[in-house]
């Protein structure tokens, strides 16, 4: 137009007549679909533990990452996935209790959050607009929309389930050294597992008792990240030297 | 603060009675770890943490034990003033009430609606 104003048109997905999504551009609204799809998909998988983890595997073994709600969770997988590692989950993760295995929750792809896309310029994806801040960071982040991200777009493959080798809780700091340290088997970590999982309603107290009980058996560490990209790879070079388990 | 037995304690919204005999309810799963409690309410399927000072307090409600007993004895384990303890110990008792993982075995049991 002129006074070089762009006129940037939404696309609408309806459903027999009712608009369920719009968004400005085709991939945006592929993430709100997809989004929406991972929800329904996932919310009575219950044969497992289901958890707010995301999940990657390194060395044939994998590594969860436990976390209340976070939209920079996913782009920590993405970082791992371009840094190596193999691709199970992006914000759910399911386990099994019994033998102790991470597995994928959908055959999705990862649903990073815009903003996030910065830190991927490898992707080419066009920038797109977020939701204004008003003041109230929760709504803006509800706003700010998810793009899906296919894990061969950064080089990885995709892993049905692996033997569960480590838990690594994220830890925003953003500017702090990114570094994995060392976490105690109490209270505090405790309460973060069970907090992430989605599915206590169904195993009870048993969820309880396998969460003390992974705590105990499986190496547990915190990952400082002061770096999306730092953070990746240093998950994605995890080793069974790192976890103290003989080669 | 003074009481006297039968007379609640507390600032917060939730008083108790000195005389209260606090117990663990029967479905709260507890789990005693190095830096807290952690507890799980299996009819409400609540997780709760307590900080060590709330385990200890956590620990002393046996079913046998007044409000006011607690007091004294962590009163004199940790060389504090009653006076000063007993607010805030009835008032995490008094938490623990209204989160449902204690209860008073003084009281008797609901009866059964099927009945």
């Amino acid at each position: 137009m002129a006074g070089g104003k762009r006129i940037v048109a939404k696309s609408r997905l309806y459903l027999e007549g009712l608009r369920i999504h719009q968004a400005f551009s085709l991939d945006e609204l592929a993430g709100r679909l997809l989004a929406s799809a991972r929800d329904m998909i996932t919310a009575y998988q219950d044969e497992y533990v289901r958890m707010r983890a995301g999940g990657i595997a390194v060395g044939g073994t994998a590594v969860v990452l436990p976390s209340p709600p976070e939209p920079r969770l996913p782009a920590v997988v993405a970082a791992a996935l371009r840094a190596g590692a193999s691709y199970i989950g992006d914000e759910i993760v399911n386990l099994d209790p019994i033998l102790v295995r991470a597995h994928a929750a959908t055959t999705l792809p990862l649903l990073v959050d815009a903003r996030d896309l910065t830190d991927f310029p490898e992707l080419g994806r066009e920038r797109i607009r977020f939701g204004r801040d008003r003041g109230d960071p929760g709504a803006v982040q509800a706003k700010t929309p998810r793009r899906p991200v296919r894990p061969d777009e950064l080089g990885a493959e995709k892993v049905g389930s692996a033997p569960l080798a480590a838990i690594v809780f994220p830890d925003f700091e953003p500017g702090a050294e990114t570094r994995l340290e060392p976490v105690s088997s109490g209270a505090h970590y405790l309460f973060a597992t069970l907090g992430a999982i989605l599915n206590m309603h169904v195993y009870g107290d048993r969820s309880v008792t396998f969460a003390h009980r992974l705590l105990e058996t499986v190496p547990a560490r915190r990952l400082v990240i002061g770096s999306v990209d730092a953070a990746g790879r240093l998950l994605a070079s995890w080793d069974r030297s790192e976890a103290g388990v003989p080669a | 603060m003074r009481a006297k037995d039968g007379e609640s304690v507390g600032s917060s919204p939730v008083d108790v009675p000195l005389d209260y005999r606090p117990r663990p309810c029967a479905d709260v799963l507890e789990l005693d770890m190095d830096d807290g409690v952690i507890l799980f309410n299996r009819s409400l399927n609540l997780v709760h943490n307590l900080n060590p000072s709330a385990a200890t307090v956590w620990k002393a409600c046996d079913g046998k034990r007044t409000v006011r007993d607690i007091v004294r004895l962590l009163a004199r384990a940790y060389r504090l003033k009653e006076a000063d303890a007993i607010t805030q110990i009835a008032s995490v008792i008094g938490e623990f009430d209204a989160l449902g993982l204690t209860e008073d075995p003084a009281t008797p049991a609901a009866p059964d609606s099927t009945e």
